[in-house]
């Protein structure tokens, strides 16, 4: 009987380790399934251009004729003899610092300012939003439309003495850019502290507190440094986005004046679809690509640090 | 509940399959018809040309049911010849398109995109009967064959502002650029009233408007590249005289450094080089404005009975090898520039045809003698010559940008090293090649 009851008990173990396995094998193939979409999406327009940008950054070629001349490091070779790849790195190199700092300051700020609000938090927060979903194009036209020698801006300041040749200086028109792409994304990197401030235990605060620490000693023996994680990511996008400015440069001062606002992405676009050289544009844009990704690997190198509560 | 979930897991993934299977299928079926439509005809958007372009092509469709004309003007992009770029390397690209300027038309004909259309029958016959063998004949010829018909051309003048000129009370219109500046300074208010609008922004093709155009009439006609000699040119008499003009007029205080929207037309510049396509725009937004057309500056040493040249700007029309209605499409294009349509052409959008015969043909009279400026226009065009055809347009224009223009315009260099820079630059990517 015993016996009998155990090989019972077996064949439905048995049977029922191989519903478990068909089901798993189920639910793997959903998620596959459900993958399935992004990384088919990926291969199709990141992964094979990529590849495609690779092969022709070796050759001569116009993107409309067949004909691809195979011409070796030489487009690599042109990149780093190029004086425009120099100026747009300066140009880069002047915007990060301008940008950089302004936008995670500002950020910060209204992040903390939005954690203080009690009520239509979700509001506030999605109305800071609104300059991150809007149309580049557009919002680069009614920018330069304000800031232009007789806009807006300057119609006002002139009330007390001042005309500020916001884009047609060569020393400040980076700097006006600047302040445009931070008006974009400060609602978003704002959204992105907030998430960091909310996750701060307020218990560490209210201990701080009992031992008697300033609001100021709070700030930065609690916030920023639990904050790393935000900075980091911030940090991260902030740089990836200065070596990917386009089309506030493109749109407002087409690169001038003197070249001053000229960028790595708008020489890119120049070379392939202005001058028609495809292959040098690739090059180009993998030249940048890596000088990119050395920022963002020397970034996390130096900033980013394992935070625990 | 297993088995519930294990259903809703199917019945996703069957969803998602229909999906994929769908969004394929109907790309598919969308690029299908994009290769079965009749000829596919590409236009400038513009709001003046697409009024005349869609009459043209209704009264194409409905005497020709058999070879439609399926018209649209060009999607929308950054630049035109971006998006007609993309469109070629994708095959997605029209039959026949109407916006091409001579440079990009020299480019597309470098890359064997563009069928010869000298080669094509009653080429000459169509030429002649739109009045426009000369023209072909002396400018478009590229590489030994025409690539694009000219539909229109806009020549640049001078415009200045007849309030401050009868408040100064000058009569006598300035001819070279000493008269000229002698008048700035009893019109000029320092940060009032400016001399001269100028643009001075780095995009490549403003240069067409200021540098390239003052170039024309200072060397007499003359092109500003040898084409056949790769030579470039701008480091002559003429050359140095229009640099020296632009970084005077800087200098000065004529020209602020920063742009001032539609500021002639605000009444804050006195004197403005504009085409004739700016008149229509002018009368409708600034309708109060009075202004007095007179041909471009020319330099001191400029013959005093020599004809004043000026710079045209011109757009046409190209027909693509990769066309699969080549035949139809030429049909078409016979049909458009018969000749019979360029009335309805003028009065519709204000630019001048690009044919030999607009001052004295009865057919325009009557628009003429309504639009008494535009024919100030027409009557330059026996004096005007056409932009280069090189397939380095681009290229050579953002060197002067970069090596002459920018540099003048904040005082970096002088007239005669900018001049010389910029022809040493651009003569180097002449002899290196596109």
């Amino acid at each position: 009987m015993c016996k009998k009851i155990t090989t019972k008990r077996l064949i439905f173990m048995k049977k029922s380790k191989t519903v478990k396995i068909q089901e798993r094998r189920i639910y793997e193939f959903a998620g596959y399934g459900l993958v399935a979409p992004y990384i088919i999406y990926t291969i199709i327009f990141w992964v094979y251009p990529f590849i495609w940008g690779l092969i022709i950054s070796f050759k001569k070629w116009n993107i409309i004729s067949p004909e691809k001349e195979f011409i070796g490091i030489s487009n690599f070779l042109k990149v780093i003899h190029d004086p425009l790849f120099w100026i747009s790195f300066k140009n880069i190199l002047f915007f990060m610092i301008v940008y950089v700092p302004m936008v995670i300051i500002c950020s910060l700020g209204v992040a903390l300012l939005l954690r203080r609000i009690k009520f239509l938090q979700a509001f506030f927060a999605s109305g800071y939003l609104m300059s991150y979903v809007s149309a580049g194009v557009a919002y680069s036209i009614v920018f330069s439309l304000l800031f232009s020698g007789d806009g807006l801006i300057n119609t006002w300041l002139s009330n007390i003495g001042i005309t500020i040749p916001w884009f047609s200086s060569p020393k400040i028109a980076m700097a006006s850019i600047a302040i445009i792409v931070v008006w974009k994304y400060l609602g978003y990197y704002s959204l992105i502290f907030l998430a960091g401030l909310q996750s701060i235990p307020t218990s560490l605060y209210e201990s701080a507190e009992i031992d008697g620490a300033s609001n100021w000693t709070q700030f930065w023996r609690i916030t920023v440094p639990l904050l790393n994680p935000a900075f980091t990511i911030i940090l991260i996008f902030a740089v990836m986005l200065s070596f990917n400015i386009f089309t506030e440069p493109y749109m407002i001062t087409g690169g001038g004046p003197l070249d001053s606002t000229q960028t790595f992405v708008m020489q890119i676009y120049h070379q392939t679809f202005t001058a028609l050289h495809a292959g040098y544009g690739s090059s180009f844009a993998i030249v940048v690509a890596i000088i990119s990704f050395t920022f963002v690997f020397a970034i996390r190198k130096t900033v980013e640090r394992e935070i625990s509560y | 509940m297993a088995l519930f979930r294990k259903l809703m897991i199917n019945r996703l993934m069957t969803l998602l399959i229909y999906i994929t299977i769908y969004t394929i299928v109907m790309s598919c079926h969308s690029s299908k018809l994009e290769v079965d439509a009749n000829v596919v005809y590409w236009t400038a958007p513009s709001v003046e040309l697409s009024r005349f372009e869609s009459k043209m092509v209704e009264e194409w469709n409905s005497s020709h049911p058999d070879s439609t004309i399926d018209w649209k003007t060009i999607p929308a992009g950054t630049t035109s010849e971006e998006v007609l770029l993309t469109a070629i390397a994708t095959r997605t690209g029209p039959d026949i398109c109407s916006n091409i300027f001579g440079g990009f038309a020299a480019q597309l004909a470098d890359a064997q995109v563009l069928v010869a259309l000298d080669t094509l029958p009653g080429f000459w016959d169509v030429m002649e009967k739109r009045k426009m063998t000369n023209i072909i004949r002396n400018n478009w010829f590229y590489k030994g064959h025409v690539y694009v018909i000219p539909v229109y051309v806009n020549p640049e003048m001078m415009w200045y502002n007849k309030k401050m000129l009868d408040k100064s009370g000058i009569t006598k219109l300035p001819r070279t650029y000493s008269e000229f500046f002698t008048l700035l300074e009893k019109v000029c208010i320092p940060q009032e009233v400016y001399g001269l609008t100028v643009d001075v922004s780095s995009k490549w093709y403003r240069r067409w408007f200021d540098y390239l155009t003052l170039y024309a009439a200072a060397s007499g006609g003359e092109p500003y590249i040898n084409v056949k000699e790769k030579e470039a040119l701008l480091d002559n008499q003429a050359g140095i005289a229009v640099t020296q003009f632009f970084y005077q007029i800087f200098e000065k205080g004529y020209a602020p450094r920063f742009e001032i929207q539609d500021g002639f037309q605000k009444e804050l510049f006195f004197a403005s080089i504009k085409g004739a396509g700016e008149i229509v725009r002018t009368k409708r937004m600034y309708p109060d404005l009075e202004y007095v057309i007179t041909p471009l500056l020319v330099p001191d040493y400029y013959p005093i009975d020599a004809p004043v040249y000026t710079l045209a700007e011109s757009k046409g029309m190209v027909l693509f090898n990769t066309s699969r209605k080549k035949g139809e499409s030429w049909d078409f294009m016979k049909w458009y520039f018969s000749g019979e349509h360029d009335s309805l052409w003028l009065e519709l959008t204000n630019f001048l045809p690009a044919r030999e015969d607009l001052i004295g043909n009865p057919i325009f009279i009557e628009y003429f003698n309504n639009n008494p400026d535009i024919k100030l226009y027409a009557e330059a065009l026996d004096f005007s010559v056409p932009l280069v055809l090189t397939p380095q347009t681009v290229e050579i224009q953002t060197i002067l940008n970069r090596e002459l223009w920018q540099p003048i315009i904040f005082g970096l260099k002088s007239p005669a090293i900018a001049s010389r820079d910029a022809n040493q630059t651009i003569q180097r990517i002449l002899i290196s090649g596109p």
